[in-house]
């Protein structure tokens, strides 16, 4: 919102106020060239956009209904008609690995983005009002963290039963920690700035300092965050689910998929291999260009 | 010149009173006994309308705690804050966010004090945004203006602040300051943090601001010099006290407080051949968590006697409103 | 022997940023005799810290290089030591303070720790019994009170002026010929950088050692120094003894700069001032670096960087001592 703000702001007074030479440099412009200028992070930035594609034209592109029984080629191996062979109830590999990613990206989004929303709330409420509400909440993120990941998700998708829905509830729920811990340490750091203090100064409301100064000052971190964040709960997925308890077959997912292709490892191997190598794909691809970002964003954590 | 000392006679601006904030300190897990660092310890004076008082003090003196204190950015611990006329102290949340369009701040760190996210026009509009319902076209009007009156290039309006100089920095931090025509600002080290080429530039144009529009300052540096050129009045502080309160004259030409005498004898003068006493002073500031008996400065002072360590000199006004907190400052002046 | 502890000839250090070169030190040349102090002036940004960091060879590099010079050490170049040899020279011949003693100290170790590691890893067999009585020594001579104590305290429990004195400490544990200050009391209070000059002055007649005094204060240099160069943008602008530059300044930096301090002992209603402000690296000009500040400019200014000239035992980089600013007029 920020950023179309400065846009549109930019072009009133370039045409108004300003003569024609004015520079005009953001602080997201100056981060973009930045990030162009890393290779390796572009490279992944266009697998990600890959896989989003991917995802959303998944049933333009999938040569067959993954969820198409053809009990005449069961577990065969690829072939020009099955490019990556087919599972133990005769369907398509590479068209479940597709509408896998589907699957995959959309938790990864999701549970993220509520992780987020929960995460930055109690952890900017947590840093700028400080006192006994920031000991309430951080107690609370304590006792969160303080389980086992991979146990706690089991133990939510146990209580609250096996499902897709479940599933963002129960990720949302494991990541939204890690989000907090950061975001309030930001705000605690950003909130004794002295621009805070010159906005009090004239007079602003505490809102006022969170959306103005505190959270587009921390809006990199998030976004970074976020990021980052999304390879891990893609691994959460995939994990849960082959454990049985994330999503449910006939549904795709990369993880219950490995599962599923564990009884044909020795000579069905790319049947458990391509779902994995489509998780390190994705996973890599999120995590350099979520470093990339962090980069970019701030260029003082460079070393 | 004349008008404005009169006016000053009639009615302060500000009147400090008994001004006191203490800062909790933790003494021990378990211990029942509350510790405080007594930052700011009952001070009291005047601002006169359109003076500007000096206030001056080695790091941790607590100047820069009093001067938020009066701003009621941090929260005062006790005492009286009068702003013409009105109890500051008592105004509700509501209320008090109103009345700041009267008093602003300037800081010390040109590089902290400006949202690196906001563009020039941005950072000078805040206090308007929050203090006014003028339309866009009014604000941006009123804006260029201000960065024009400050020496800012108006076409630097839509730019960053990480593009400028420290001087200009500091120039755009005063255009905020003083878009709302307040009537006192704050100066906190305002230009301690520039080259000395740029700090000038900034000194003058503080000046230059106040003979045009009037409001008082309350300028806090370590640096005597620089508060002999702009103060009217002067106020030294040492460990959270009032040691010396004077006009500029009286404090530099008629020092009373042993530890003013030898803040004035430790700068180093930029010129050869000036022959002056030079006072040494022994040891360091003491902690403000565990500050000497008696007067604060006796550790220190070369005039300490046994009376110092037991007694607290009180504020005496020896004349023209030139006080010191000394046990042995009258002798002097009857001498 | 040579009267110089130290000749510096024509030092140039760039720094390779972004594709685009900074000349940080731009043909700098000075001596520092024996037992004699130099005070390097100048605003942030002239240059005067890295000429400091090129004598240690302590600059960051890349991006930064020395490009081309000489620095005469003793008769040997410098420049020509190996790793190993300059890391004898720091330390044991040439010391170093620092604006900010918290960072030059480490804070996981006593204060008398980090001396006595000074002492064993500079002076060869000295044993840690020698060692300590030593780095006593060495606290006492700074002036620190209860040296016992205080040498087994960590860095964060002194104060600002006590930290500075222990840094002086370790920098003359090995009897350096040459001490190298940047802005030594910069963070210091006015009655604790009254203390710190005294004592390295008395410090200075105490060894005998040369000093290198370098300060944006033209009042600390009044101070303490024999000699003054002042600095700016990479280049030395003006170089002479104390009393002469203050008595006379003669380039229009420098008479700004004296100018443009308000002073204890004069009344004025406006401070003068250099107008503008020092020339960001990509953007300098083509003649004289100080030109568009300055109050004298002519037109030769804005075409022609001057050279530095000897006039009356001193020097001075600015055309208006020059033979064709005459002819100008």
């Amino acid at each position: 919102m920020k950023i179309f703000r400065f846009f549109t702001k930019q072009k009133e007074f370039e045409q108004e106020v300003l003569s024609s030479d004015i520079e005009y440099s953001s602080y997201y412009k100056d981060s973009f060239k930045r990030l162009k200028k890393n290779k390796v992070a572009m490279f992944c930035a266009v697998v990600i956009v890959l896989l989003i594609l991917i995802a959303i034209f998944a049933p333009l592109i999938c040569p067959y209904d993954p969820t198409h029984q053809d009990y005449a080629a069961i577990l065969s191996p690829p072939s020009a008609k099955h490019l990556l062979g087919t599972d133990e109830y005769g369907r398509d590999i590479l068209s479940r690995i597709i509408y896998g990613t589907r699957i995959s990206l959309s938790i990864g989004v999701v549970a993220q983005i509520l992780a987020s929303i929960i995460g930055v709330a109690l952890g900017a409420i947590a840093g700028y009002f400080g006192g006994i509400v920031d000991t309430i909440i951080s107690r609370i993120m304590e006792v969160f963290a303080a389980f086992p990941d991979l146990i706690f998700a089991m133990a939510i998708m146990t209580f609250m039963g096996k499902g897709v829905l479940n599933l963002f509830v129960a990720l949302g729920l494991l990541t939204w920690v890690r989000t907090a811990r950061l975001i309030r340490g930001s705000v605690m750091q950003l909130k004794e700035k002295e621009y805070v203090e010159a906005s009090k100064a004239s007079g602003a409301t505490s809102f006022r300092i969170i959306m103005k100064h505190l959270f587009p000052n921390s809006l990199s971190t998030i976004i970074v965050l976020v990021t980052l964040g999304i390879p891990n709960a893609i691994m959460y997925e995939a994990s849960l689910s082959f454990l049985g308890l994330g999503v449910q077959p006939p549904a795709p997912s990369w993880g219950n998929m490995i599962s599923a292709a564990q009884p044909y490892i020795s000579y069905r191997s790319l049947y458990s291999v391509m779902p994995g190598v489509a998780i390190m794909i994705t996973v890599i691809a999120f995590n350099i260009f979520g470093d990339g970002l962090r980069d970019a964003l701030d260029p003082k954590l460079r070393t | 010149m004349e008008n404005k000392k009169e006016e000053t006679k009639k009615v302060p601006l500000l009147q400090v009173r008994n001004l006191k904030k203490w800062f909790p300190s933790k003494s021990g897990v378990f211990s029942r006994k509350k510790a405080y660092i007594k930052a700011v310890n009952d001070i009291s004076f005047d601002v006169g309308y359109g003076e500007t008082i000096g206030i001056v003090g080695e790091s941790g003196c607590g100047k820069s705690t009093m001067g938020r204190s009066v701003l009621r950015l941090i929260e005062p611990t006790s005492g009286e804050i009068i702003f013409e006329g009105k109890d500051f102290m008592k105004l509700k949340d509501a209320e008090l966010r109103k009345s700041r369009s009267e008093m602003q701040i300037i800081f010390q760190d040109p590089y902290a004090s400006l949202d690196p996210r906001m563009t020039v026009g941005e950072i000078i509009a805040e206090p308007l945004d929050i203090q006014t319902n003028l339309s866009k076209e009014e604000k941006r009007e009123k804006i260029l203006k201000v960065m024009e009156v400050v020496g800012l290039n108006p076409k630097y309006y839509n730019r960053y602040p990480h593009e400028f100089s420290g001087g200009q920095r500091q120039r755009i931090g005063i255009a905020r300051a003083i878009i709302l025509g307040p009537k006192l600002i704050v100066c906190d080290e305002p230009v301690s943090a520039l080259d000395v080429s740029v700090q000038a530039q900034v000194i003058n144009l503080l000046k230059k601001l106040q003979k045009d529009m009037g409001m008082a300052y309350l300028f806090i540096s370590h640096d005597l010099s620089v508060i002999k050129h702009i103060s009217d009045r002067v106020i030294v502080m040492y460990l959270g006290n009032i040691v010396e309160i004077a006009d500029k004259d009286d404090l530099y030409n008629n020092t009373l407080h042993p530890y003013t005498k030898a803040l004035l004898s430790s700068i180093p003068i930029a010129a050869r051949n000036v022959k002056r006493e030079k006072i040494i002073m022994e040891g360091d500031l003491p902690s403000p968590a565990n500050p000497p008996s008696g007067c604060v400065f006796h550790t220190r002072c070369y005039m300490a006697q046994d009376i110092c360590s037991k007694e607290a000199p009180k504020l005496v006004d020896y004349g023209n409103g030139h006080k010191c907190a000394c046990h042995f400052c009258k002798n002097k002046v009857t001498e | 022997m040579s009267e110089n502890l130290i000749e510096v000839k024509d030092l140039r250090t760039y720094f390779f940023i972004d594709g685009g070169v900074v000349k940080a030190v731009d043909g700098v040349s000075f001596n520092v005799e024996r037992g004699k102090t130099l005070g390097i002036v100048g605003e942030s940004g002239c240059g005067k810290s890295i000429t400091s960091l090129s004598i240690m060879q302590l600059l960051e590099s890349p991006p930064g290089k020395i490009v081309g010079g000489e620095i005469i050490y003793n008769g040997e170049n410098l420049l020509n030591k190996t790793k190993e040899e300059m890391r004898h020279i720091r330390g044991n011949k040439i010391a170093m303070i620092f604006q900010e003693p918290m960072t030059s100290l480490n804070p996981v170790f006593t204060v008398g720790q980090q001396i006595v590691e000074a002492l064993l890893i500079h002076e060869e067999g000295i044993t840690k019994e020698k060692a300590k009585e030593r780095a006593i020594e060495m606290l006492k001579l700074v002036k620190i009170p209860l040296p016992e104590k205080r040498f087994n305290e960590y860095p964060h429990q002194l104060s600002g002026g006590m930290r500075q004195r222990v840094m002086i400490a370790m920098a003359l544990s090995c009897n350096p010929e040459l001490l190298i200050c940047d802005e030594p009391t910069t963070a210091l209070d006015v009655t604790i950088q009254a203390q710190i000059l005294e004592l390295i002055n008395e410090l200075k007649e105490k060894t005998g050692a040369s000093v290198m005094m370098i300060t944006h204060d033209l009042g600390v240099i009044a101070e303490i120094a024999d000699d003054v160069m002042v600095m700016y943008a990479g280049k030395v602008v003006e170089q002479a003894d104390t009393d002469s530059i203050f008595e006379k300044p003669l380039h229009p930096y420098t008479i700004g700069l004296m100018n443009c301090i308000p002073k204890l002992t004069e009344e004025v209603e406006e401070l003068s001032v250099i107008k503008g402000m020092v020339p960001s690296y990509d953007d300098m000009p083509k003649g004289c670096a100080f030109c568009p500040r300055c109050d004298y400019a002519k037109k030769i200014c804005e075409e022609e960087m001057p050279e530095l000239i000897e006039l009356e035992g001193r020097k001075v980089r600015c055309h208006m001592y020059s033979e064709k600013w005459k002819e100008e007029n």
